[in-house]
């Protein structure tokens, strides 16, 4: 795994903290009053000292070549749900995308994190998303637009 | 799929012969015809075209055979078939795109190349259109085009540019060739390739010279909300877009600058720039139509049977050369506008080479 900055591990300060209202404002849509889509946000693995998992997808590669990154912190009521969803996904099946990848498919890294686990992490192509890992990406997806939290990326 | 070295339509063209002193090769050409074999319905048309000399001249070329599914918006392959060759319009914007798309590809690699179809034996032309939901991407899974809607805020849709679709077949033609392992150099060879395809085939589809040409990939592709002109810039590379969403085209266009990366395969669309430079440098170096001279230099080291499929810049490079000395002759301008080209990005040193560089 490539070794993130360090300035990553820390929780951002101007991460809104889990029982602060303004976490729980109505859903902000993905487009701003700007009229721009928020940026993505790097994945930030390691979850606040008190939150109980943290989910983290990364899409790479595709036509374009754009990377994408989405990243889930669920509060600690929801995270019953998450950690059954986390449980349902075949972390252990999953295998490194191979060497002779279909051009322009995407490859889907998630990374789990759960407070006194382990970490695990998991490198899929495009057409292996199905079942639990789609449920699980799309949850992590409609996390990130529903809260509406950016971060700017590093340029 | 009949492989034959003699195509059927030609064989047609040989028995249909009356003039005496050709019977015997029209009656080869009948018993060869008639000679038990799979049925291939065999596409051509004929073409009117008016030469120099003011002479109407007609010749029947082979004809694509598309077909153009719908996934209706699931994540599977193939979807239900919509369109078919010689079928109408469908009122689809992205079936009849698609199918146009591939209709210019197809005419691109005969007219430029004599190549009938993307395995050069007339076979099918698949895509699948409306895959998946929102779906980012357009993609080529080994024996078909896959194209999404695209999210309508950062990407508007794929089967618009002509580039984009000739871009993915590319991809088969590619494979075909015995194919460039999709990782580090060899992928981003394979998606340079793709790429000098897709350029070429808009070219052609314009009557383009390469002064003309945009040498953009994927104009048009992208929403109102983004600022860019395209996804990638042959021209250019890293300055097609500069956008606070997607960020700043990563691409470089000299080996100084190449991307050592995990991602995307090993950077296989941002190293890319490299070769893609170096043919844009050849091609205008050259003049011209980019397929005419350029074009035909790297085809020929696609599909010359030598190129190893974990081939590098450096291997890939001295085929151009190679491919270059056989076609034009070892002295000529053609030799020197390649090697000047790679040299000028940094992918074969600069003492190696006349000192020629531009």
């Amino acid at each position: 795994m490539d070794p993130r900055p360090s300035t990553d591990d820390a929780p951002r300060p101007d991460e809104p903290r889990r029982d602060d209202p303004a976490r729980v404002e109505p859903a902000r849509s993905e487009l701003t009053p700007g009229g721009r889509p928020p940026r993505d946000r790097r994945p930030d693995a390691t979850p606040a000292p008190d939150a109980p998992v943290a989910v983290d997808v990364e899409r790479t590669g595709g036509f374009a070549g754009i990377s994408r990154r989405w990243s889930a912190q669920p509060p600690p009521d929801e995270a019953d749900e998450w950690i059954a969803l986390i449980d349902r996904c075949p972390w252990d099946a999953a295998s490194a995308p191979p060497d002779d990848t279909q051009p322009d498919t995407f490859t889907w890294c998630i990374r789990a994190h759960r407070k006194g686990a382990p970490e695990r992490e998991a490198e899929l192509p495009d057409d292996e998303v199905t079942g639990a890992w789609r449920e699980l990406i799309d949850a992590v997806r409609e996390w990130n637009r529903a809260t509406g939290r950016t971060a700017p990326r590093p340029r | 799929m009949t492989a034959a070295i003699v195509p059927p339509y030609l064989l047609a063209r040989i028995a249909a012969v009356q003039e005496p002193q050709w019977s015997r090769a029209a009656d080869a050409a009948r018993s060869t015809l008639a000679a038990p074999r799979d049925y291939r319905p065999v596409r051509s048309r004929l073409r009117l075209s008016i030469d120099e000399a003011g002479t109407l001249t007609a010749e029947t070329t082979p004809a694509p055979d598309r077909e153009i599914s719908d996934a209706q918006r699931q994540e599977r392959l193939p979807g239900v078939r919509v369109r078919g060759e010689d079928d109408p319009q469908t009122g689809d914007v992205a079936v009849d795109e698609a199918y146009d798309g591939l209709g210019a590809t197809y005419d691109f690699l005969w007219d430029a190349f004599a190549r009938d179809s993307l395995d050069g034996a007339g076979g099918r032309l698949r895509a699948t259109v409306h895959y998946g939901r929102d779906y980012d991407n357009a993609f080529w899974n080994g024996e078909r085009m896959v194209f999404g809607d695209g999210d309508g805020e950062v990407f508007a849709g794929f089967t618009g540019s002509l580039t984009v679709i000739a871009h993915e077949l590319a991809h088969g033609v590619i494979e075909d060739e015995g194919g460039l392992l999709y990782r580090g150099q060899s992928g981003a060879l394979n998606e340079s390739i793709a790429d000098v395809i897709g350029a070429m085939a808009e070219q052609h589809h314009l009557d383009q010279t390469v002064d003309e040409a945009s040498w953009l990939i994927g104009a048009g592709i992208f929403t109102d909300a983004v600022e860019g002109d395209a996804l990638r810039s042959l021209a250019a590379p890293g300055t097609a877009y500069d956008d606070d969403v997607l960020g700043t085209d990563p691409q470089p266009a000299h080996m100084d600058d190449f991307v050592v990366t995990r991602d995307d395969n090993g950077g296989v669309h941002i190293n890319s720039g490299i070769p893609n430079h170096a043919f844009y440098l050849t091609a205008m170096a050259l003049g011209g139509r980019s397929w005419e001279c350029a074009g035909v230099i790297w085809y020929r080291t696609l599909t010359s049977g030598t190129l190893s499929s974990t081939a590098d810049f450096t291997a890939f490079a001295r085929a151009t050369l190679a491919a270059a000395a056989a076609e034009y002759g070892e002295g000529s301008e053609e030799v020197d506008a390649v090697r000047a080209a790679w040299t000028q990005v940094g992918v074969i040193p600069q003492q190696d080479g006349p000192a020629t560089q531009h």
